[in-house]
This record gives C-alpha cells, structure tokens and sequence, in this order.
C-alpha cells in the first residue's frame, strides 16, 4: 500500500516532497476548483429538487479531536456480517484482533496483546468492563444484540486523563441506541457451519410521552472450531450464551435525560486447558464452565444552563466464571459525576469525581493459591480538564490531568496536553503528548499460579533429576506500569466523497511486568518448583503509525483501506526469565485491510473485506515457551438483499482464504491449539 | 538483525510520510457529490434570502452571524459560506458557547446533539429576532423556526409562523409557498 521500501527515497527527498505538498496545499481554496453551480448558489426550488441518497445521508463529520478516534458506527457492523462485539473491533484500524479459539479472544492496540491483555480499557454505555483478576476484559461475555449498537469509539493511545487508570493503549467505548431509537419490534435468526444458531428479539415501546424503553432477549449457540489436540481427539471449545436486557431513557427536550439499563446473562463454554501444576494435577482438561453476570446502570444527564451540564451515573455489575483452574467472582460499585460549563467566550472545563468499589472473591486450586481470596478493592479519582480555545475555530488546546488513588499502588497522576489546529474544515492537525498508568492486577501482586509446562528430568535446561515446576509469584510490592505517549495526526478531507485519517505514535514505557527467577525448591513428592517473580524491570518504547482511506467512488460503492504499522524495542534484565524479546514477538508488525460496500440494484447489498495480519509468535512471554503463528490474509463476504425495508435475507462467508488458520495461543493455560475455520451462516431479520 | 529492520522501517515511514504529503497536498476534489450536510447548508443560507430581520438586529453589526450549536453535519461545506454575505455583511460563522453569545445570533442551527436540552434553548432565545433552524423532529412544534427533513430522500422545510412573528422576523410569501407546513398558531 506504501511505496515499496525499495524505492530509494532519501529523508531530502521526503521532506522536498512535503514541501511542495504543503506549498501546493495553502491556495487550495474552493474558488480555484472547477465545479458546477455550487449548492449556496442554487435556489431553494432547485435544492428542493434534489435526491440524497443513503449513502448521502451518512454523516462525514470531520472531527478535529486530537487524538486517534475511529468510530465503527452501525452501519459497517451490519454490513459486516460479524455476530459478536470482539469480531466487530476488527473493522477499526490498529486494533489487533486474534482468535485464541472459539470462545477466546486476544484484543489490544499499539502492542502488547494477550488472551490477560491489560492495556485496553473497555466500556459498555459508560460502564466499565475491568476485571482486577488480570486488569483487563473478558471478551467472551460482553455482549448485545448488534443491531442495537449506536456505534463503538475506538480511541487508540492512551485516554487516562478523562477515562481513568487502564486506558493505557486505548478506550473501546461500545455505545448503544438511546430507546427512542429502536421502536417497535425486531427479530432476527441465523445458521450456519460455526454459528449453529443465533437469534434475537428485541421490543421497544414508548411508555408516555417523554419515555421509551425496550426489551431484548439474545441466544446462540457456536460450534468448536478446528483443534489439533495434541493429548485426545474429544477437545472442543464450542459455546452457548443467553442473555436478556432492557433500557429506559426519559428525555423531555428540557436538558433532563434519564437512562435506566441493564442486562442478565449466562453461557457455557467448552475449554480445553494445558495446566502445568504438579501431580495429581491433570495437565490435560476438558473443561465446561459457568460463566454469568448481571449489571444495572443509571444516569442522569442535565442541562443547567446553556454552557453548563453535568452527568451523574451509577452502575453495579456483578460477574462470576468457574474455570477448571480459578473460580472468580467479581462485584463492581460505580459512582461518577462529570460536570462541563463554558468559562468566558474561550474555555471549556470538564471536571468530575468517581468512586469505585471492587470486591472479588477467587479461590484456591491446585495452580492457583491467593494470599488474599478476597479483597475489597476502592478507586477514588478526580479529574479536570480545560479546553482553550487559542484561535476561534482554528486552533485548540485541551490541558488536563486525573488524580486517582488505588488500593494497589497509592496515588496517580494522569496528565494530557493536546493541541488539534483546524485550517480549513478540510485540514485538522493533532499532536499530543500524555501519561497513563495500568494497575497492578490481583495475580501481579496476591496470586502464585504455575503457568508453564514442566520441564521433564533430562531435558536440556534441566540439569536435575527432578521434574521443575515453574510457577508466577504476584508480590505486593509490584508497581504500576506507565507510559508516556507521544502522538501526531492528520485528518484530511479534500472532498466529501474522500476521507484520509492518519495517526503516528511514540510511546516511553516503564516498569513493565517482567520477571525474576529465584531458587529452585524441591519438595519432598520428588519434584522441584522454579518460582519467577513479577516485577517491574522491563522497560522501552514502540512506535507506529495508523492510516485509513475512505472513498465512495459512486453514490452505491464505498471503499476503505487501512494500514497500521506498530514496532517495538523493549529492554528487560538478562537471565533465565528475560521476556522483552517475546513480547515484541506476540506483535504483528503490519496489518491492513480492504472493505468495499456496493449498493446493488433490486435492493441488494454486497460487502468484501480483505484482511491481512502479520506473523507472530504468542504464548507465554518467555524464551521457548511460543508458538509461531504464520501472517495470513483472508476474505469475509456478505450478500444481503432487502425484498421490503422492513426484511433482510443475508448469506455470510467468514474467513473464506483457507480451510482453517490460527491466530493466537494464549499466554497461559492452553491445552490445544484452535484454528478459526472457513464459516458460513445465513440470517434473515425482519423489523415491525 | 535489529539495525537491518529499523533502516527498513525508516525508509518504510519517509517513503509513507512523502506518499502522504504527496497526497493530502494535490488530491483535488473531482466533482464533489452533494452530501446531506452541504444541501442542508445550502438551505440554511438560502432561508436567509427569505427573512427579513428587524432594522434593530443589524444596525451596529459590521458581520452577519451564523450561529451553530452542537454538532454540525456541515463538515467542508462550512468552506464556501466564508465568502460570503447577507445583507450585504460578510458572513462569520460562530459556534456560542455562552447565553450572552447566543443573543448575538442572526441565525442559529441547532445539531441534533442538542435535542435534549432544546427546550432550554428556545427558552434562552425567547423572542430575540434570531432565525432558528434544525432538523430536530418537533422542532417546529416546540418553538423553532424552521425545520428541515427529508421526505424518503427529498429535503423539504416546515415553518412556525407564530415564532417568527414573535421574533420580530419577517418571512416572504414564497417561503410559505415553499414549506411543506407553515404552523400559524
């Protein structure tokens, strides 16, 4: 997509090129273009005259935030034809999506990926998704019917200012339609080769004339993908899930909006687990656990005057897993209150307050053992945030820092300086600088867990006649880690068919989790246990660059390409556990990826998507303990047709380049590698 | 190794950073297809033509202010208003963020953004001569001055004649011919 590297371009070349780039950009007003009559000049009888099409309708705001947003709005899930959240996140740039198997995913941005990846923060409808057992997200139980999604925000780099500790390499917001959005009723059902059956039916009704709700009930059922098992041949990871929800908004015009929602859900997983405790602990399991969780959020967003609002929110969400090797119950208790008022004819501050809770209640097993079960874990944060205006229009300045204090590791300071500089409307330039922290998780500072394969007696790094057990030992003493992120970016828009957003990136991270080995201790059963301590010696920077194109060539064609290139130089402590090395490896250098959508004739609809990804080599982030994954490229399809608005009859091709190919192998606990199969699936909706 | 893949990738970033200036520097708009924002901000300047504002509001203004709240469908569109006028003023376009600045409004475009607190606004304005414009549902109905909607795919207007009335603004015949539904009282 980018010139070949062996072009021999100089940095003199390049920066000739963007000079006379730049001098050729400045006279480019709209009078020197040829155009017809343009639309201020037409009168209204003409303007009335004409025809927008949908594609017209979509909206082609040029954000001038300054930072790398990328929203995946309704629309392009739909066309997508993915079926879940975690697929979904594939349509954003530089956001790394990997399939662990059929149940699991591995989601990050900028780096740093893992089934226990730490560095995303992610919210449903303003509630966060955190678990402290590993400070991250279980992708496999956040969940909606798709089709009520608003849109997901993607923001790559870190978003601690105003979101708090654990958005370190980005914020997922998943948004869902206010109530007065999704009336009437919906139901859809679908098929195929991997989704044995997914269906939904949602309801939403107006309850008087300022309040709307809905109902919504969701199912599925997937089939395991293709396993190589090395122990058997019974492994699957196939999964069902049912979950149920509602939501209440109440918006009477007046600047008072309501919001009451919540969801119920519960699902069983089939997992194949590689467990590397000593005997009678099986290193082989063919696990079927519980997982389920319920939540229910308010808000209350009010108008005070015309420059001055604040929101004020609650949630609880409770959510409990029972794995084969760890049972974890987690309960959350949020209170937030956000207020933003204009300050004289330039200013712009946001300011709010937030209260967490956490308990969590996790249990000893043969690879899992907690120096606390159970803890109550509190967050008090504060943040404030002024935007100036610099130059009415052209030129922004957003300053602002969060303050937080956490039961792992005291208090935090999270600060942003962002500065966007808008031209024209077609031109935005950004460049910010910030700091984020991620908290220590609860297996980083209370958890002891043996996590690799055990290395036989005679095998050539075990020089004892004993079996070595290895095990991960959290200490309380573990820091957060920290990043200091540099970003520039550029949104361009030379005409209202054509779009280009690219962002670069330099990020400075310390502490990282690394690890320390100590002695080896040999237990009487004849075995010993090599423990690897998590500390905070590793240490670097990555670096990379972001690029999507958008183009709609006709009224019924749109295009969008995407590039992202991510590098990383990490630095640990020599010794047996030295681990920089294959986290750089767990990281796809390059990914890219080519959507077009063509509105047909007879109201059809056909949807490509070409993806590439770049080798890597996951598992455990040590020496010896990865598995390689080839790069791989692949087509998703979709062809859909509307015999009546109200009916949608759509056949999807998922994956479609080969029979199967993997992903990812987990860092821990993996029994089997799974492949993500060719699938087909056939759905039919029908609104009313 | 690590030296031979960092020259690549530097090469790599200059050769995509020259692309990219190359690019956002000549890629000249063809010919631009006409999006909802820009029609419905040819319509927005086009109302102008319609109204007469009260001698009061323009005396002592040397710009004729076009005021939007919220966020705008506009996008590059916004462009092309610049340079021009009404009533014989340059346009400037505004963004209040204040109730005082919104009193300075010659027109005012509400975004859908600001649905919620709507009320509040058209409170704020009272009856200050200030054309108001949106493409809110119940615009209309609940104070506004002009609505805009699409009809399936065709843009058409509705207009409260009893705020502008209030407003002190002057609406001509051929608007109310125009409009799809002109609201009296």
């Amino acid at each position: 997509m980018f010139a070949s590297p062996r072009v021999p371009i100089t940095v003199p070349t390049a920066a000739a090129l963007g000079l006379i780039a730049w001098s050729g950009l400045q006279p480019m007003a709209a009078d020197d273009l040829p155009r017809a009559p343009e639309l201020p000049d037409m009168n209204l009888e003409q303007l009335m005259g004409m025809e927008i099409t949908s594609a017209g309708k979509k909206s082609q705001k040029l954000s001038n935030t300054a930072a790398a947003v990328y929203v995946i709005t309704q629309e392009e899930i739909r066309r997508s034809g993915v079926t879940s959240i975690p697929e979904a996140l594939r349509l954003a740039p530089g956001i790394e999506v990997a399939r662990i198997d059929a149940n699991k995913w591995a989601i990050t941005a900028r780096g740093f990926n893992g089934r226990f990846a730490n560095k995303l923060l992610v919210l449903m409808d303003g509630r966060s998704v955190y678990t402290p057992t590993f400070a991250g997200a279980y992708w496999d139980v956040q969940d909606t019917v798709l089709d009520d999604i608003d849109r997901i925000e993607v923001i790559r780099g870190p978003g601690a200012t105003v979101w708090g500790a654990n958005a370190v390499n980005g914020v997922i917001n998943i948004i869902t339609r206010s109530a007065d959005k999704t009336r009437g009723g919906s139901i859809g059902f679908g098929a195929g080769n991997q989704e044995r059956a997914v269906g939904h039916v949602r309801y939403g009704f107006q309850l008087d004339g300022k309040t709307q709700g809905r109902i919504y009930f969701k199912g599925f059922g997937r089939e395991r993908f293709h396993i190589d098992d090395p122990a058997d041949r019974g492994g699957s990871d196939a999964w069902n899930m049912q979950r149920g929800g509602f939501r209440l908004d109440r918006d009477d015009k007046s600047g008072d909006v309501l919001t009451l929602q919540g969801d119920l859900y519960a699902g069983k997983l089939r997992e194949i687990w590689g467990l590397g405790g000593p005997p009678p602990t099986p290193s082989h399991v063919h696990d079927r656990p519980n997982v389920a969780g319920w939540n229910l959020l308010g808000r209350w967003k009010k108008a005070l005057r015309v420059d001055s609002d604040f929101t004020l929110q609650f949630f609880y969400d409770h959510t409990e897993r029972r794995e084969a090797y760890l049972d974890q119950i987690d309960d959350t208790l949020d209170l937030d209150f956000q207020h933003h008022f204009a300050w004289g004819e330039r200013q712009d501050f946001v300011w709010g307050l937030g209260y967490r809770w956490i308990g969590d209640r996790l249990n000893d097993t043969a690879i899992f053992r907690w120096s606390d079960r159970s803890r109550n874990l509190q967050l008090f944060s504060g943040f404030l945030q002024d935007e100036i205006s610099l130059v009415p229009e052209q030129l922004r300045l957003s300053l602002g820092s969060k303050l937080e204090h956490n039961d792992f590791t005291g208090f935090v300071v999270q600060p942003s300086v962002r500065l966007s500089w808008t031209p024209s409307s077609r031109h935005t330039l950004w460049g910010a600088i910030s700091r984020a922290v991620r908290t220590p998780s609860r297996a980083e500072q209370d958890g002891r867990f043996y996590t690799l394969a055990p290395l036989p007696p005679g095998d050539s790094n075990n020089p004892t006649p004993f079996p070595v057990y290895f095990s991960a030992v959290g200490q309380p003493g573990f820091r957060a880690e920290d990043v200091v992120s540099f970003e520039l970016g550029h949104r361009f828009m030379p005409s209202p068919s054509l779009s280009l957003d690219a962002a670069a990136f330099y990020n400075v991270y310390n502490r990282l989790r690394s690890f320390r080995g100590s002695t080896p201790v040999l237990f009487g059963s004849g075995y010993l246990e090599q423990p690897a301590y998590f500390v905070n010696e590793m240490r670097g920077n990555t670096y990379g660059a972001e690029l999507v194109v958008k183009w709609l060539p006709m009224s019924w064609w749109s295009l969008e390409a995407q590039y992202s290139f991510l590098g990383m130089d990490l630095r640990a402590h020599p010794g047996r556990f030295e681990n920089a090395g294959a986290v750089e490896n767990v990281a796809p250098k390059q990914q890219w990826s080519l959507r077009s959508s063509f509105d047909l004739p007879h109201d059809f609809e056909l949807d490509l998507r070409l993806r590439y990804m770049d080798r890597i080599v996951a598992g455990l982030t040590l020496p010896g303990y990865q598995t390689a994954i080839p790069d791989y490229l692949t087509l998703d399809a979709r062809l859909a047709w509307r015999p009546r608005p109200s009916v949608e009859l759509s056949l999807v091709g998922q994956n479609l380049l080969d029979n199967h190919h993997p992903e990812f192998y987990q860092e821990s606990f993996q029994g089997a590698q799974s492949e993500v199969p060719r699938s087909y699936y056939l759905k039919a909706s029908w609104q009313f | 190794m690590a030296a031979f893949s960092l020259t690549i990738t530097k090469k790599r970033i200059l050769a995509a950073l020259g692309a990219w200036l190359l690019l956002s520097g000549s890629a000249g708009p063809g010919q631009p297809a006409p999006d909802a924002g820009a029609l419905q901000l040819a319509f927005l300047y086009n109302f102008t033509k319609f109204v007469e504002w009260p001698a009061s509001s323009l005396a002592n203004r040397s710009e004729f202010e076009l005021c939007i709240l919220g966020d705008d469908p506009f996008g590059a569109a916004l462009d092309a208003l610049n340079s021009r006028t009404v009533r014989d003023k340059p346009v400037q376009i505004s963004r209040p963020r204040s109730a005082a600045a919104l009193q300075r409004c010659h027109v005012l475009y509400v975004s859908q953004s600001e649905g919620w607190r709507l009320r509040q606004i058209l409170q704020e304005i009272g009856t200050a001569p200030i054309l108001t414009v949106s493409n809110l549902e119940d615009f209309a109905e609940l104070g506004g001055t002009i609505r805009q909607f699409w009809d399936d795919d065709r843009p058409r207007f509705e207009i409260n004649m009893a705020v502008a009335q209030k407003s002190r603004l002057t609406l001509s015949s051929k608007l109310l011919e125009l409009a799809a539904r002109v609201i009296r009282e």
